[in-house]
C-alpha cells in the first residue's frame, strides 16, 4: 500500500491542532453560559441523581469532585488554559493529553447534551496525542523542542487520524439506508422540517422540492464516493484535494440551513489533515504504532457491531477499552432517515398567585400559537440536544421540572413563587408535498414545585 | 529579637529532606494499607457507594477526584498515580510539584470516605500542606544533585517553617487544652476512662486498667507533657538542650500511648513531625529564604490554623465564616481532641450471616461459628484501624443510614467466592451494648435483611 496516501503533512497538523484548540475554546465559552444548569448539583442532573441512576460503570469525570459551580468554574478555566496551551503549540503533546482528559471528563459529565460533534471532536483529539501536532507553528518549534524530521510524516496515527474522518462518512452512508436517502431523494425534505434545527435560509430552501432531492441524491452519493476517493491512488494529491473541499462545502451548506453547533466545524477542521501545504518531499515513518493500530481496529470492529441487523462485535470482556477511553462512535446521523416528528414546547408554569407563565419563553404568557422560528426557542444546541433527549428519556423529566422550579424561584427571588408546572410538547408530523396536520399537544409530566 | 525568633522557628535543611523522605514513605506505606480495602472503602460496590456519599456529606468544599468513577480499577489507578508522586517526592524530583500533588491526592483520597479517617490521616493532611512552604529538596535529592552544596544556607527560617513548627506544637497543646477542660481529666481520671473504652486498648492498656494510682499519675503526666512540650519547643533560652530533652520524652510519650492505644498510623506521623525539631550540630547563621507569595500565603494559613484551633478549643469563640470554610476546603480544619471518650459504651458486634445450606456463620470472624459471648480483646476484632473506625460509629443512631451498604458490602464480598449452598442469603448485624463491665451485654439488632438477587 502507498503510505503516502496515508501520511500528513506537519504543516497541516499545525493547522488543525490551531483549529482544534479554538473548537475547545469556543466550546467551552458556549458551555459556560449553562455552567449551573448543565453541570452543577444545582441544575438538571444532580450528581446524586448521576450516581444512582444514571453513571455508566465505565465513564469516569473529574467534573463529578465537586458540585458546586465554582469547582466547575475551576476546572472550565484548567480546560481553557491547556485549550490556550494547544493553541499556542507549547508542550503540545502535554497539553493534548491534558485537553483530551478534560474533554472526556465533561462529556462524561452530563452525557444528555451530547451529540455527534463531541464524539468526532473527542476522536479527533484522541488521535491528536499520538501525532506530531507541534512541529509546525508552534512556540515548541520556536523553541527548538521539536526534532528534526521531514515536512511530511506516515505513522499509524496519521493513518488512523485520516481513517477516523473515513469511518466517519462511510458508516453514516451506511446508516442512511432508509428510502428517504435512498429512493425517493426526500430526506432534505424531512430534514429541513425539523423544526427545532431550521434556519430562515432553511425554510426558505424548503421551497424547491427538486432542489431539496438533488441535493439528497449528491449528499447520499457523495458521502460513499468522497470517502473513498480521499484516499485515491490516482492523481492523489489533487483528488483528495477536491474530495475534502467538497466535504468542507458540504459542512458550511449544512450549517447554513440547520443550527447544528459546533458540528459543521469541528467538520471542517477533520478535513485539515488532508490538505498538502508542502512540495512533495521525502516521506518519514514515525511512531508510534502499536496504540493506534489497535484502537483504530477496535473502532472498526465497534463501528460494525453497530450496524443494525449486525450482534455486536466486541466481546464484552472489552467493552471496557471503548468506554474507559471514549471511543464509542456510531455516526447515526439523520439515519435511517431523519427525523419525522418534531415541534415545540410550551411550558405552563403556575404561580402562587394563580398567574400562568412559560418557562420556556422567559415567564411570557401562555401561548400555544406555534412560534415563528421554532429553533430560535432554544437557548443554544447545548439545550436543543437536551428537549429532544427529554422526549425519549422518561427519567430526566422530573429533574428538569425540578431545576426550572429551583431556578425560577431563585431567579425572582420574592414571591409569587412558582407552585406547579406542565411539561408539554406539540407533536407534529411532518407529511410530504407540503400537506400540513394540526399538531398534537402531548403532556409530558406534571410536576409540582417542592 | 528577630534574630532570635528567626532562630526559634528555624528549620535545618538536612533534617527537612529526612522528613520528606519519611513523608514519602509514609504516603506509599498508608497507600498500601488502604489497598487492602480498595473495594470496600473506594467503590461503588463498598461500603460507602457515591451517590450515599453526595446526599450524606454534602459540603460544597470537599471535592474529591476519587468521585470520578465507582470501580476498583480506577481507584487502583488513581492509587497508583498517588504512590508516583510520593516516590516523585520520595526522591526530591520536581519537589513542589510533587507535594502539591500528593496533597491534593490525599485530600481527594479522605474526602472520597471520611467516615474511616483517624486522626493520624488529618495530621499527615496538615504536615503535608504545610510541606508547600517549607524547602524540603534543599538535600538528598534530584532537584539538588546538579548544584553545589557547600554554598547553600544550613539552615532556613520564615514564615513557611514557623507556621510547619507552630503546627506541631498546635496538636498537642490543643490536645491539652481539650482535656483540661473536661472534669475527668482534670481530676485524674481521663486516662481511666479512656482505657476503659476497649475497642481503642490493646492488651498492655487493659493489664494497666489494675494499677489505679499509677493512672492517676499517668493521668497528670500526660497533661503536663501535653501542655509543656510545645512551649519548651520553642523556647528562645538553652534551646538545643531543651529541645533534644522534649524530642526524647515525646518520642516516648507516643511510644507509651500506642501501647496502650490502638491509634492507625497516628503515633508514626506524629514522631515523623518531631523531626524538623531536631537542631543543628552547626550553628550556622538561619537564612530568611522565602518567596514573598510564600510568605504571605503561609502567614494567612497560619492565621487560619489558629483561629480554628482556639474555635474548637473555646466554643464562644467564633472565627469569620470565609476563614472557615476556606479551612475546611483545604482540609486545615482540625479539632486535636484525643484519647477521650466517657461517653462511649464497650460493646462488640456479632454478625451472624445465614447460607443457602442453612447454615449460619459469623462474617466478623470470617466464619467461624457465631457465638455471642465477650471476647477477650475487643479491639482485636476489626481488620485495621479503619474499620474500627468505621464501626465505632456504625451502632450510632444517626448512622442507621449506612447499615445498609455495610450489610450490602458483606453480602457481595462473601459471594464473590462462594458458590451454590455456601452463598450468603440472609445477614443480621448486633451491637452487643456492655452497660456496666462483666455484668452481660444487651443484644441489640442494628439490621436486618436478605440479600437479595441485586447483591449477588
Amino acid at each position: 500500500m502507498n503510505k503516502d496516501l496515508f501520511s500528513c503533512d506537519l504543516r497541516s497538523l499545525g493547522i488543525f491542532r490551531i483549529g482544534l484548540s479554538l473548537i475547545i475554546l469556543v466550546d467551552l465559552i458556549c458551555r459556560a453560559t449553562d455552567l449551573a444548569a448543565h453541570y452543577t448539583d444545582l441544575g438538571v442532573l444532580p450528581r446524586q441523581v448521576h450516581f444512582s441512576q444514571f453513571s455508566d460503570i465505565w465513564h469516569w469525570s473529574f467534573h463529578l469532585a465537586g458540585g458546586s459551580a465554582r469547582f466547575q468554574a475551576f476546572l472550565f478555566l484548567l480546560a481553557g488554559v491547556f485549550a490556550l496551551m494547544l493553541l499556542l503549540g507549547w508542550r503540545t503533546r502535554l497539553a493534548t493529553v491534558l485537553s483530551w482528559i478534560l474533554l472526556v471528563s465533561l462529556h462524561n459529565r452530563n452525557t444528555k447534551i451530547l451529540e455527534g460533534s463531541d464524539a468526532l471532536l473527542r476522536m479527533l483529539l484522541f488521535w491528536g496525542m499520538f501525532l506530531p501536532l507541534g512541529a509546525r507553528y508552534s512556540l515548541d518549534q520556536r523553541l527548538g523542542r521539536v526534532p528534526q524530521m521531514s515536512e511530511r510524516v506516515f505513522s499509524m496515527g496519521t493513518a488512523a487520524l485520516l481513517g477516523q474522518v473515513f469511518l466517519l462518512y462511510f458508516f453514516t452512508w451506511l446508516h442512511k439506508s432508509g428510502p428517504e436517502w435512498r429512493a425517493d431523494y426526500s430526506a432534505l425534505y424531512y430534514a429541513l422540517h425539523v423544526d427545532r434545527w431550521v434556519t430562515p435560509f432553511g425554510l426558505f430552501l424548503l421551497r424547491y422540492q427538486e432542489l431539496l432531492k438533488g441535493v439528497t441524491f449528491f449528499v447520499i452519493w457523495f458521502e460513499l464516493l468522497g470517502a473513498f476517493l480521499l484516499f485515491s491512488p490516482f492523481w492523489n494529491g489533487p483528488v483528495r484535494t477536491l474530495a475534502a473541499s467538497i466535504f468542507c462545502l458540504m459542512q458550511i451548506g449544512f450549517s447554513l440551513c440547520l443550527s447544528l453547533g459546533i458540528f459543521p466545524w469541528v467538520g471542517i477542521v477533520a478535513m485539515i489533515p488532508f490538505f498538502r501545504f508542502s512540495k512533495p518531499v521525502t516521506l518519514q515513518r514515525i511512531g508510534p504504532n502499536f496504540l493506534p493500530a489497535f484502537f483504530f481496529v477496535y473502532i472498526f470492529f465497534w463501528l460494525l457491531g453497530a450496524l443494525p441487523n449486525v450482534p455486536r462485535l466486541i466481546p464484552g470482556h472489552f467493552v471496557w477499552i471503548g468506554k474507559t477511553f471514549r471511543l464509542e462512535q456510531r455516526w447515526r446521523l439523520f439515519a435511517p432517515h431523519p427525523a419525522k416528528t418534531d415541534g415545540w414546547y410550551v411550558i405552563p408554569g403556575r404561580l402562587e398567585d394563580e398567574r400562568k407563565v412559560d418557562l420556556f419563553r422567559q415567564g411570557r404568557p401562555v401561548s400555544w400559537k406555534r412560534p415563528k422560528l421554532i429553533s430560535a426557542t432554544f437557548k443554544n444546541n447545548r439545550w436543543r440536544r437536551y428537549m429532544r433527549n427529554l422526549r425519549k428519556s422518561k427519567k430526566h423529566r422530573p429533574l428538569y421540572a425540578d431545576y426550572l422550579c429551583r431556578d425560577w424561584n431563585r431567579r425572582h427571588g420574592v414571591p409569587p413563587r412558582l407552585v406547579k408546572l406542565d411539561l408539554y410538547f406539540m407533536k407534529d408530523k411532518t407529511l410530504l408535498n407540503y400537506r400540513s396536520t394540526k399538531p398534537k399537544k402531548t403532556r409530558l409530566l406534571s410536576y409540582r414545585c417542592l | 529579637m528577630k534574630k532570635k525568633l528567626a532562630e526559634i522557628f528555624s528549620c535545618n535543611v538536612r533534617l527537612l529532606a529526612l522528613f520528606r523522605i519519611g513523608l514519602a514513605l509514609t504516603i506509599i506505606v498508608d497507600l498500601i494499607l488502604r489497598s487492602t480495602d480498595l473495594t470496600a472503602h473506594y467503590t461503588d460496590q463498598g461500603i460507602l457507594p457515591r451517590a450515599l456519599l453526595i446526599k450524606e456529606f454534602s459540603n460544597p468544599w470537599h471535592a474529591s477526584i476519587h468521585l470520578a468513577n465507582g470501580t476498583a480499577l480506577f481507584q487502583a489507578f488513581l492509587f497508583a498515580g498517588a504512590a508516583v508522586f510520593a516516590f516523585m517526592l520520595l526522591l526530591g524530583w520536581r519537589t513542589r510539584l510533587a507535594t502539591l500533588l500528593s496533597w491534593l491526592f490525599l485530600v481527594s483520597l479522605h474526602s472520597r470516605n471520611p467516615k474511616i479517617l483517624g486522626g493520624g490521616d488529618l495530621f499527615l493532611g496538615c504536615l503535608l500542606f504545610w510541606s508547600l512552604f517549607v524547602p524540603l529538596a534543599r538535600r538528598y535529592s534530584l532537584d539538588q544533585s546538579s548544584k553545589a552544596s557547600s554554598d547553600l544556607p544550613e539552615r532556613v527560617s520564615g514564615v513557611g517553617t514557623a507556621g510547619f513548627l507552630l503546627q506541631v506544637a498546635f496538636v498537642y497543646f490543643f490536645s491539652f487544652l481539650h482535656k483540661w477542660n473536661i472534669d475527668l481529666w482534670r481530676s485524674g481520671e481521663g486516662l481511666r476512662a479512656s482505657l476503659s473504652y476497649e475497642p481503642y486498648t490493646t492488651q498492655i492498656g487493659l493489664a494497666l486498667l489494675n494499677y489505679p494510682h499509677l493512672l492517676k499519675f499517668l493521668n497528670f503526666a500526660v497533661l503536663a507533657l501535653e501542655a509543656a512540650i510545645p512551649l519548651l519547643l520553642l523556647s528562645p533560652f538553652f534551646t538545643r538542650q531543651i529541645r533534644i530533652l522534649m524530642i526524647l520524652l515525646m518520642g516516648g510519650l507516643q511510644l507509651a500511648f500506642s501501647l496502650c492505644f490502638t491509634l492507625g498510623n497516628f503515633p508514626w506521623v506524629s514522631m515523623l513531625a518531631m523531626i524538623p525539631f531536631w537542631l543543628p550540630l552547626s550553628s550556622s547563621q538561619a537564612i530568611e529564604d522565602e518567596t514573598m507569595v510564600s510568605r504571605i500565603l503561609a502567614s494567612f494559613f497560619l492565621i487560619c490554623i489558629l483561629l480554628w484551633n482556639l474555635e474548637s478549643a473555646f466554643p464562644a469563640f467564633k472565627m469569620p465564616t470565609s476563614f472557615h470554610q476556606m479551612s475546611r476546603g483545604l482540609r486545615l480544619s482540625q479539632e486535636w481532641k484525643m484519647y477521650m471518650n466517657p461517653s462511649d459504651k464497650n460493646g462488640w458486634y456479632v454478625i451472624p450471616g445465614r447460607l443457602a445450606s442453612g447454615e449460619v456463620i459469623d462474617l466478623l470472624r470470617r466464619g467461624k461459628t457465631v457465638g455471642f459471648e465477650r471476647p477477650r480483646l475487643l479491639s482485636a476484632l476489626y481488620k485495621n484501624h479503619r474499620w474500627r473506625k468505621y464501626m465505632r460509629g456504625l451502632r450510632k443512631d444517626r448512622n442507621s443510614i449506612y447499615r445498609r451498604y455495610f450489610a450490602h458490602y458483606l453480602c457481595r464480598d462473601w459471594n464473590a467466592g462462594h458458590r451454590g449452598k455456601d452463598r450468603l442469603e440472609e445477614t443480621t448485624i448486633y451491637f452487643m451494648l456492655e452497660k456496666q463491665k462483666k455484668i452481660g451485654a444487651e443484644r441489640i439488632k442494628l439490621w436486618s435483611g436478605s440479600c437479595g438477587k441485586a447483591m449477588s
